[in-house]
């Protein structure tokens, strides 16, 4: 079987390129919107040591004149869909797990073209023309070989049959897909530090040396990649945005059309039978700025108000000070068999040892019985403290105190503690009287550090 | 009513309580409280501070602790009613601290019920066995344990504990335990269960309940005490929480009354050493200093003899005969072995220490004070430090444990505190920070003290802005608040503490982490403190190095019989060839040693203290300097300073000047002088300065000097602040470095193998040394497992690495392969797998050392390493089944010289063939760099390009933010200065294994460096090894 890996290498930088041409040339970070990491960095960067997760600071530190811009995940999807649809004018038999990244069987295809390299040709010259993004092309008789090809190419070329190996035989091996990085240690103190290297060595000696698991590498270096093509369906990314005619200015006019963003939202997530993970709010303002906040949904879900609720703190979280012209909401969707979970709340007062142990027995539970086994249970709050009126003695105990309109005499002060705590978040500090009141009732009593008295239900 | 507290816990509760010793007498004595109980948890490690400030404040300090019950971890308050008391609360905390793992005490009560004669025990805490019954409203057995209690000490001396904190139940609670004590005939006492000074300080103790518990404070939650309650109360504050219950306020005074007991005070009794019945140690000792003052020759005799029997006297006055005795048992015993070992620091003033072999000067011919070391005036012992050659210093404290047995023998303990690093990582988990931010910022922050931090250009240049946002300054403020408290317990590196009665009986002892190795509870300040002598066997790797010299010299040298005076040696010193020489070899003595050149054991003397904080902050160091170069003329303050200074040309440079200024301006005495000494190195001692300043300018104006002139003295003397070595010291250890100056000059080869078997040691690397080494002409031969012993040896002239110095291989490991070796060579890698069962990672550390290259014959390192796995496969089978080889054969490159290079260097720490930073020799030559060696040929001032290992690196905190690299290439050593706004925009190439350096030459009194503008990483990680 012949394999054509389209390749558009980097694509959220290409088509960040694509949307501003000055770029081109530029030492360009993306970053992740929410924490302000590294998620691709243009070539100058990587040359001089730039990594995905690298800080902003720390790439402004070795590389002053680095350009940074927010990821706009959006956008290169959308453009992952263009190239992906560009493709299917060749075959509807697609197969796409990494962005800008897509195989599809070449050997019929071929014989309709005078040739392999023709056929990867018509391709690049396709797609370039409908995406204007500068994908390249090969033709291999293996997954890996025709990505590895692709990634060469200008624009197209094709790998003849049984000419694999010595193709690979110059790349180092870092172009393994995820090498381990012991076995990459091992082979270069071995001098081994090419795929030729690589393939030379005996299969057996291979197995020997570092175990069957590695042995697949081998397999890879030799040009004999026996990973099916297998059309993969990446786990759905279900986004909805909004454009707004007029910027909103006002908070609560944001708020409704958020809401009803999240309504469309749950919709589409319910037709597609999935649940929510994560969402994500994305803003663009009336400078062209754009804002992202995201957060991840404990349990998952698609319900319309929990979305709801979500969107709108994530709207409080990003805070907009100038008038906002989009919105959008995107979903991180579960696959099907994971819906109707629910969140587990055991304790109150969690710990550190209480929460592992709880991990752990519901870890055994789910491996014994499966995941369906445990069910919620939701903790009983206790009652609410209800505030009131009380007037003290000069000793500062209380002395009479005013229930449902009628004023009570305490008897007797039969306890007085204090409790002060939270001092570093938020500082609670009560004085608690245990009273008998004429009636005879025996209640507590706390007094605010405000001045304010409540009525304790919960202790008795 | 008048109250005294009972109950309260300082700091030394360690992450229980919040107070210095100190504060709760200060903070009692405001309140007129005639006395104070202090009452850690299970420990005594605070009570000589506590006892000493009670005894300024004429305050009565009571000796208690908090111990923690073993059957239901319930607490017991005990109180030492008098000596016999205090002995057996020491072997109870010993015995709580025996039984369970370091640091944590429980006492089973069995232990308990034998040991409560003179103790006065409070029922404890609200955690204590009888208030946790009431509480759980099991009456019965709470009446069973009071009755237990009551029956253990006697009912006049156990109290029912009476505590009121406003905690949930505490009325009750005490009108309980009233009613038990009526009902069983106990009496009721009134404590406070003190944690804190004030309310405000209760956030200090969440925050330590917390690094206690390893929780945040977020998951603190039934942790923490309920509210800010448990501070010192004033008597007045008692006595309204207690005017239910007047009688357990009066009960404090009655038990305060009753405490006698006082913590140890020293010297303590030590053994005796074996001598005729009849002779008492004075005579002892006498007879041992004058029989061998007898053989001395060519000494003024009567002078000898006079300055023996003043220093006799006084160690008689003060009960010391017995420790001199036992230091020279300690030494006779390391010279029969062969141990190198000398004493040094103050000791090396005395006449009897030099007589007894202890010290290696003559403190009368090297003009030292013999007060210095001991005197009337001085209130601390005086303690003498051996230097013992570090690998045998083993067979030393063992000899100590046999001799005096284990009861009798503990090493001093040192209480760990939290410095800004542990501070603000500690701190900054339980606020929640995020640990990996914590991290970074501890790493950053070096040596500041956290008070400074806040205003450092560390944290913004880290963090940008976040440091000033709220949340960092609450940890930042926290953080300060906690820097300098105890978190746990150490052992000191050598302080030893023997007695003849056993210890356990006068301060708790506890195991420490080593096995039977056991610390008393008293730190080295707090043994001075209470007057305990102690002895410091420090090991020094030198020593050891220099044994190690000698034994590879044919014939072995007499060390002892070197007079100091080899031209040779100072010649070589002078030409700055010093790396290895013991405290000559650093970059501020080198820098030094072209301006200063040594020619005498006097210079080296000199030499040695000069680089010390003291003359170095008094900036005596350059007036000295000019002077010996004759630009700027002697001159003294006053003539009466003459024969103090004129051996250091009218500068400060040893610790014994400030007693002969003292003495010959102020008309101190010696032991004043030495006082006055010891104050001017305390910081916090300003007002006892105060006292000094007007005593010195008093006794110069009865000497007739000008008051001008005496507190112009006094300034200098300020400055000085003792931070020196004494001369006596710096002598010893000026011995060490002759010694070591001597070998290297004379049995280089010999000199260099001592060296690297010592490592890690020195300012350097060990390829640093091995560099220099090489320039000196010495010739190494690689690791090699048919030649190699386990140090470094010599082979046809050359240093044959050892197989120590091999990374990933113990010494068992080691002392197997050289035991069957010894055997038969190993000629394969499957029999020397099969023989020793090594396992891989040392076996793979051996080839890529290059010790097995012999058994390929190309020396083909990855080869080895191939076969490996199938030599372990072949080796786990018997010899006499053969197994098939299912290995297909593969034949690798042999390594570039580069890559085996850098293979050797991992291995190894070292390189035999090139110097490491040939690694990078493109990357420097392509730079401009010029070699190390040429820099002298650089006119001042001119710019340059230098390239190389960055083999030192320091920011000393005298150097205002300065750093000081040194780096090395092929040709020699080169030093770099980096001011701070280089440093702070160039940290990542300051910080560097290599680094390229662009800056301008300056060359000063003959010493040239680099002054850096910029400093840039050279990749550190060239192969991935």
């Amino acid at each position: 079987m012949r394999i054509l890996c389209l390749m558009l290498a980097h694509l959220p930088l290409q088509v960040e390129i694509q949307r501003n041409p000055l770029l081109a040339g530029e030492p360009l970070a993306l970053l992740r919107p929410w924490d302000q990491r590294v998620i691709m960095a243009a070539l100058p960067l990587r040359t001089a040591g730039v990594r995905p997760g690298d800080s902003r600071k720390s790439v402004k530190q070795r590389c002053p004149h680095t350009r940074f811009l927010l990821a706009s995940e959006a956008h290169y999807q959308q453009a992952h869909q263009y190239l992906e649809n560009a493709l299917r004018m060749f075959s509807t038999h697609i197969e796409s797990n990494e962005m800008g990244k897509f195989f599809i069987e070449a050997t019929v295809l071929a014989r309709t073209f005078k040739s392999e390299t023709a056929l990867a040709k018509a391709v690049t010259k396709h797609i370039r023309s409908a995406t204007q993004l500068p994908a390249t092309a090969s033709i291999s008789g293996d997954k890996f070989t025709a990505y590895c090809a692709a990634l060469q190419a200008n624009p197209a070329c094709a790998i003849p049959e049984g000419k694999e190996a010595s193709f690979l035989a110059d790349l180092p091996l870092t172009a393994l897909p995820d090498p381990p990085p012991e076995m990459l240690c091992r082979l270069h103190l071995f001098g081994i530090n090419t795929m030729g290297e690589l393939a030379r060595l005996p299969h057996q000696a291979v197995v020997n040396q570092f175990g069957r698991g590695i042995a697949h590498f081998h397999d890879l270096a030799q040009g004999r990649d026996t990973r099916p093509l297998q059309p993969y369906v990446p786990p759905p990314v279900v986004m909805c945005n909004q454009t707004l005619l007029d910027p909103l200015d006002e908070f609560l006019a944001a708020e409704n059309s958020l809401q009803q963003l999240a309504e469309h939202l749950a919709k589409l997530l319910e037709q597609k039978g999935y649940q929510a993970t994560a969402l994500a709010l994305g803003t663009t303002d009336e400078n062209d700025q754009e804002h992202h906040q995201g957060v991840s949904l404990k349990p998952p879900t698609a319900e319309k108000s929990r979305l709801q609720r979500t969107a709108i703190h994530l709207l409080n979280k990003l805070n907009p000070q100038i008038p906002i012209s989009t919105l959008q909401l995107t979903a991180y969707p579960l696959q099907q068999w994971q819906q109707n979970t629910t969140q587990m709340h055991f304790f109150q007062q969690r710990s550190i040892h209480t929460t592992k142990r709880l991990k752990q027995a519901l870890s055994s539970l789910q491996q014994r019985f499966g995941n369906n086994v445990i069910q919620r249970a939701s903790a009983i709050e206790s009652p609410e403290p209800s505030p009131v009126q009380v007037s003290c003695a000069p000793n500062g105990n209380p002395a009479t105190l005013r229930l449902h309109e009628h004023s009570y005499p305490i008897e007797c002060v039969h306890q007085h503690w204090r409790v002060q705590h939270h001092w570093w978040a938020q500082p609670i500090q009560r004085d608690y009287f245990q009273v008998s009141i004429t009636d005879g009732r025996v209640l507590n009593l706390f007094c605010e550090s405000t001045g304010t008295w409540f009525i304790d239900h919960a202790i008795h | 009513m008048p109250y005294i507290e009972l109950h309260a816990h300082s700091y030394f509760s360690l992450l229980d309580g919040v107070p210095t010793p100190e504060a709760l007498i200060a903070q009692a004595a405001a309140w007129d409280m005639p006395a104070l109980a202090l009452s850690d948890h299970n420990g005594l490690y605070g009570m000589p501070r506590f006892w000493k400030a009670a005894q300024q404040a004429g305050i009565k300090a009571i000796v208690g602790c908090e111990l923690t019950l073993a059957e239901s971890g319930g607490h017991l308050t005990l109180l030492a009613e008098n000596q016999h008391g205090y002995s057996n609360m020491c072997r109870l905390i010993t015995s709580a601290h025996s039984k369970g793992k370091k640091g944590i005490a429980i006492l089973p009560e069995k232990t308990l019920a034998e040991h409560t004669s003179g103790l006065i025990a409070l029922s404890g805490c609200r955690r204590g066995l009888i208030a946790q019954s009431l509480l759980t409203h099991d009456h019965q057995r709470a009446e069973r344990t009071a009755a237990r209690y009551a029956d253990m000490f006697s009912r006049e001396s156990f109290f029912l504990e009476l505590q009121h904190h406003y905690e949930h139940n505490d009325t009750h609670l005490n009108t309980g335990l009233e009613q038990l004590g009526q009902r069983m005939g106990i009496p009721i006492i009134a404590t406070g269960n003190v944690h804190y000074l004030t309310p405000a300080d209760a956030h200090i103790h969440d925050i330590l309940t917390c690094i206690r518990n390893r929780l945040p404070l977020q998951h603190s939650d039934g942790r923490l005490r309920s509210n800010h309650e448990y501070y010192f109360r004033s008597p007045q504050k008692m006595e309204a929480l207690f005017a239910t219950w007047p009688q357990a306020l009066l009960n404090t005074l009655a038990v305060a009354e009753r405490c006698q007991a006082h913590p140890p005070i020293g010297p303590q009794v030590l053994p005796q050493i074996q001598r005729q019945p009849s002779m008492s140690a004075d005579t002892h000792l006498r007879t041992l200093c004058f029989t061998t003052l007898d053989h001395k020759t060519n000494i003024d005799v009567s002078k000898y003899k006079r300055t023996l029997e003043h220093e006799l006297k006084l160690i008689a006055e003060q009960h010391l005969a017995n420790y001199f005795l036992l230091v020279w048992d300690l030494m006779r015993f390391a010279r029969e072995r062969g141990i190198l070992c000398q004493g040094r620091g103050s000791a090396a003033n005395s006449l009897v220490s030099y007589l007894l072999g202890i010290t290696p000067i003559d403190p009368l011919s090297a003009g030292l004070v013999f007060e210095r070391f001991l005197s009337h005036e001085r209130p601390n012992p005086p303690d003498i430090d051996i230097d013992c050659a570090s690998d045998r210093r083993e067979e030393v404290i063992q000899y100590i444990y046999n001799k005096y047995g284990h009861d009798h023998m503990a090493m001093a303990c040192t209480i760990v505190t939290f410095r800004a690093r542990s501070a603000l990582r500690d701190v900054g988990f339980v606020l929640g920070f995020d640990e990996r931010l914590l991290k970074r910022i501890s790493a950053e922050i070096e040596d500041l003290s956290l008070s400074t931090l806040p205003k450092s250009e560390i944290l913004s240049a880290t963090l940008g802005d976040v440091p000033y946002s709220p949340h960092w300054q609450q940890l930042l403020q926290l953080a300060a608040r906690i820097e300098g408290f105890p978190r746990h317990l150490g052992i000191h590196n050598g302080g030893i503490v023997i007695s003849a009665r056993p210890l356990a009986t006068q301060i708790p002892v506890e195991p420490a982490t080593m096995e039977a190795r056991t610390v008393v509870q008293f730190d080295k300040d707090s043994l001075e403190t209470m007057g305990w002598v102690k002895l410091d066997l420090l090991g020094l790797r030198m020593l050891g190095a220099i044994v190690d010299a000698c034994a590879l010299i044919d014939p072995q040298p007499c060390l002892d019989s070197l007079t100091f005076d080899d031209p040779n040696v100072f010649d070589m010193l002078c030409r700055s060839e010093t790396i290895g020489i013991f405290q000559l070899e650093s970059r501020a003595q080198t820098s030094l040693i072209p301006r200063f050149q040594p020619r005498s054991f006097s210079d080296l003397t000199i030499q040695v203290a000069l680089i010390r904080p003291g003359p170095l902050q008094a900036n005596m160091v350059h007036p000295y300097l000019q002077r010996r170069d004759k630009h700027e003329p002697v001159t003294y303050l006053h003539t009466l300073l003459e024969p103090a200074l004129h051996e250091t040309l009218g500068v400060i440079i040893f610790q014994e000047q400030i007693l002969k200024i003292a003495r010959d301006l102020a008309g101190f005495t010696p032991g004043e002088g030495e006082l006055l000494r010891r104050a001017l190195s305390n910081k916090c001692a300003e007002e006892q300065l105060q006292a000094f300043r007007s005593r010195f300018l008093t006794g110069a104006l009865a000497q007739g000097v000008n008051t001008v002139i005496a507190e112009k003295a006094f300034e200098q003397l300020k400055a000085f602040g003792g931070y020196a070595f004494s001369k006596a010291h710096a002598a010893a250890f000026a011995v060490i470095t002759y010694w070591s100056a001597w070998l290297r000059c004379h049995h280089p080869a010999q000199f260099f193998a001592g060296l690297l078997s010592q490592q890690p040691m020195g300012f350097y690397p060990a390829h640093v040394v091995l560099s220099d080494a090489r320039r000196a002409g010495v010739h190494f031969l690689p690791v090699d497992l048919r030649y190699s012993q386990a140090g470094s040896t010599l082979q046809y002239g050359s240093v044959r690495l050892g197989l120590q110095s091999i990374r990933g291989i113990g010494t068992q490991q080691i002392r197997l392969l050289l035991q069957e070796r010894r055997q038969a060579p190993f000629h394969s890698l499957s029999e020397l797998l099969r023989r020793t069962e090594i396992p891989r990672p040392a076996a793979e550390s051996l080839i890529l050392a290059g010790a097995l290259d012999y058994l390929q014959q190309d020396g083909n390192r990855r080869q080895l390493l191939w076969e490996l796995t199938n030599a372990y496969r072949i080796a786990r089978v018997p010899p006499s089944l053969e197994l098939p080889d299912n290995d297909t054969r593969v034949q690798l490159t042999p390594m570039t010289a580069d890559q085996s290079l850098t293979t050797e260097l991992v291995a190894t720490g070292v390189s035999t063939q090139r110097h490491p930073a040939d690694l990078y020799i493109k990357v420097f030559v392509s730079a401009g760099a010029i070699p190390a060696t040429q820099l002298y040929k650089l006119r001042d001032g001119q710019p340059v390009t230098v390239g190389g290992m960055v083999i030192a690196r320091q920011r000393p905190p005298t150097a205002h933010g300065i750093c000081f690299l040194a780096l090395e290439d092929s040709s020699g050593i080169l030093n770099a200065v980096v001011y701070p706004d280089v440093y702070n925009k160039h940290r990542t190439g300051c910080r560097a294994d290599f680094a390229l350096i662009h800056g301008r030459i300056q060359i000063k009194h003959g010493a040239a460096h680099v002054v850096a503008h910029e400093v840039l990483a050279v990749s550190s990680n060239p192969q991935c090894s």
